[in-house]
């Protein structure tokens, strides 16, 4: 339960000659098991870059990328995959399959080459209960509804068993009730001890789900730490040039409300 | 949870395949009764030198092509992908024409290796064009510039044919057939068809993975490259050996895997073994056909395979474009 994801000095520069571009300047953070991480940021801001260099997709041009220690890209494919779920911001699912095969995908990393063993089994039935989505399990992905969908991919997610689950934007395209929905599903998955790390667009929900707000600006990390700390109006202003005020929500939980432009 | 959506699927198909090899041993020009056969019949002969052979080519090529067409539009991620994108079938074909061109296909097995030779220079082509980088797109551009300038390479070879004679030979080998064939092209083109459909079968996890897209793939331990390389060496051999045995026979590799898809889960490894056996049995079919149908000369087996290919292909079209419409 102690191993830690972490990102040490880690620069990403894309093009080459004149269009060389920064995206990611000596970014630095350590991603604890059973906590939920926001990555926020305006657009541009390297939150996807970030999110692509823990979940081991891109090797960062300069620092270090390290799961319990080891370098991430001395850690096998197939073991990353074990330790290190990853929900990419635009789902892409071939040739119609259900639900119950697109969890059963999850599985590819701890799978025998040619069965599913029983340990597989168990954890898809748990991914599909943890989701609520047993009861569409038989129906093919392309069929379901935005927020169904949503809980599906998740659900494929869930049953590999991950320490991290790195979902990039996992809001995109919900609607408010989905939004929430998804969100306290997050916030399970954490209490069951993964490290949940979600880029979000949406500071209001960053504010209120989250246990640690890391802000992104210009490809730097610009605040890392408490939301209440980190969403401050004048960083909110700084960073975004949006007026922000902060509020005490009904059940006594610290809210956002963004007013225009600054 | 089962792997295949229809579990009697792979037994309901190899007793097919049981069946229909025993009556195509039995069946052709001369009919033999299962009575006579071992009561030491002089036509003992076609069976063990001629039909027996033929028969086993059939499965090999057929079961090959299925499965690599499988593992084609499993890693391009594209129903319409066949075996022969990649060029290799193109160069094998290349290589075999050539060979006839020079005059050496008489000599046994010239034809053969020099095909075989041709498959070779495509996928070390291919690797060295695609690289690393494990690139798709950059692979599949590759492969098509190396199909068609293979093609147009056979066509300078056939249009330079020193005569008459040696162009008939060259554009009848290239319909495809298996009329005539040996124990000796079986031994050539088995070893290397049947190692092509294990390096196939052992990409099925990464293929699976590729379902949900390149990168949430290599977030579930797929290695670009190393699928990539799994796929050029299977589908290589496999085609290679292929073309060199029988020269070029389409559909196969096209339609097989679409007829079993919607019988399976859809998860690219549990489409590959049902389109091997299905694809052995296609073959095997339309391969007695023609060599048990009374025409004059044969009708050639790739010649057959696309006049049955091209209406289904258009049926699935049209289905395709009732489903979108």
């Amino acid at each position: 339960m102690t191993a830690v994801l972490k990102a040490r000095d880690v620069s990403v520069t894309l093009g080459a000659g004149p269009t060389r571009k920064a995206v990611l300047t000596d970014a630095s953070l350590a991603l604890r098991r059973g906590e939920v991480t926001a990555i926020i940021g305006p657009n541009g801001a390297g939150k996807s870059t970030l999110l692509a260099c823990l979940a081991g997709l891109r090797a960062p041009d300069h620092g270090a990328v390290t799961l319990g220690d080891v370098p991430l890209e001395r850690v096998s494919a197939r073991e990353r995959g074990q330790r290190i779920g990853f929900l990419p911001q635009v789902a892409e699912v071939n040739w119609d399959i259900d639900v119950a095969t697109l969890v059963s995908l999850g599985r590819l990393p701890h799978q025998g080459r040619w069965e599913q063993s029983a340990a597989d089994l168990a954890a898809m039935a748990d991914a599909l209960a943890a989701t609520d989505t047993a009861q569409f399990a038989s129906r093919v992905v392309g069929t379901l509804s935005g927020g169904e969908r949503a809980r599906a991919l998740l659900a494929r997610v869930l049953a590999g068993q991950p320490e991290f689950l790195l979902a990039d934007e996992p809001l995109a395209n919900l609607d408010p009730r989905h939004q929430f929905d998804v969100l306290a599903l997050m916030r399970q998955v954490a209490t069951r001890g993964v490290g949940v790390v979600l880029v979000l667009h949406d500071l209001a929900h960053a504010m209120r789900v989250a246990d640690r707000v890391v802000m992104m600006d210009s490809g730097r990390i610009a605040a890392d730490g408490d939301p209440a700390a980190v969403l401050t109006p004048d960083r909110i202003a700084a960073v975004y040039g949006v007026a922000s005020h902060p509020v005490t929500l009904a059940d006594g939980a610290p809210g956002l409300v963004l007013s225009g432009p600054c | 949870m089962k792997a295949q959506r229809l579990p009697l699927l792979i037994p309901a198909l190899l007793v097919a395949l049981v069946l229909v090899s025993g009556l195509s041993i039995l069946a052709g020009k001369v009919w033999i009764a299962p009575a006579e056969l071992f009561a030491g019949d002089d036509r003992w002969p076609i069976i063990v030198e001629l039909r027996l052979p033929r028969v086993v080519l059939a499965l090999l090529i057929g079961g090959g092509l299925g499965m690599a067409g499988a593992a084609m539009q499993g890693y391009l991620r594209n129903p319409l992908a066949d075996p022969g994108l990649f060029g290799v079938s193109a160069t094998a074909a290349l290589g075999a024409v050539i060979s006839i061109f020079f005059g050496l296909a008489a000599t046994p097995m010239v034809l053969s290796g020099f095909a075989l030779a041709g498959a070779a220079l495509a996928v070390l082509l291919l690797s060295a064009i695609a690289g690393q980088s494990g690139s798709v797109i950059v692979f599949t551009l590759a492969g098509v510039v190396i199909s068609s300038l293979a093609g147009a390479l056979t066509a300078l070879v056939i249009s330079l044919a020193p005569t008459p004679f040696a162009t008939g030979q060259i554009v009848n080998w290239l319909m495809g057939a298996l009329t005539d064939r040996s124990w000796d092209d079986v031994m050539l083109a088995a070893p290397l068809i049947v190692l092509g459909m294990i390096v196939i079968a052992s990409a099925g996890r990464a293929l699976d993975a590729l379902t949900l897209g390149e990168a949430a793939a290599r977030t579930l331990g797929m290695r670009p490259a190393v699928l990539q390389a799994q796929i050029v060496i299977g589908v290589g051999l496999v085609v290679g050996a292929s073309v060199a045995a029988s020269g070029i026979i389409g559909f196969v590799g096209l339609i097989v895997p679409h007829l079993i898809r919607p019988l399976t889960n859809r998860r690219p490894s549990a489409v590959l073994l049902p389109s091997a056996l299905a694809g052995a049995l296609l073959l095997l079919v339309a391969d007695s056909a023609v060599r048990a149908a009374p025409t004059v000369s044969e009708l050639r087996l790739g010649i057959a395979m696309s006049l049955l290919g091209a209406p289904f292909f258009l049926a699935l079209l049209l289905n395709m474009r009732r489903q979108i419409g």
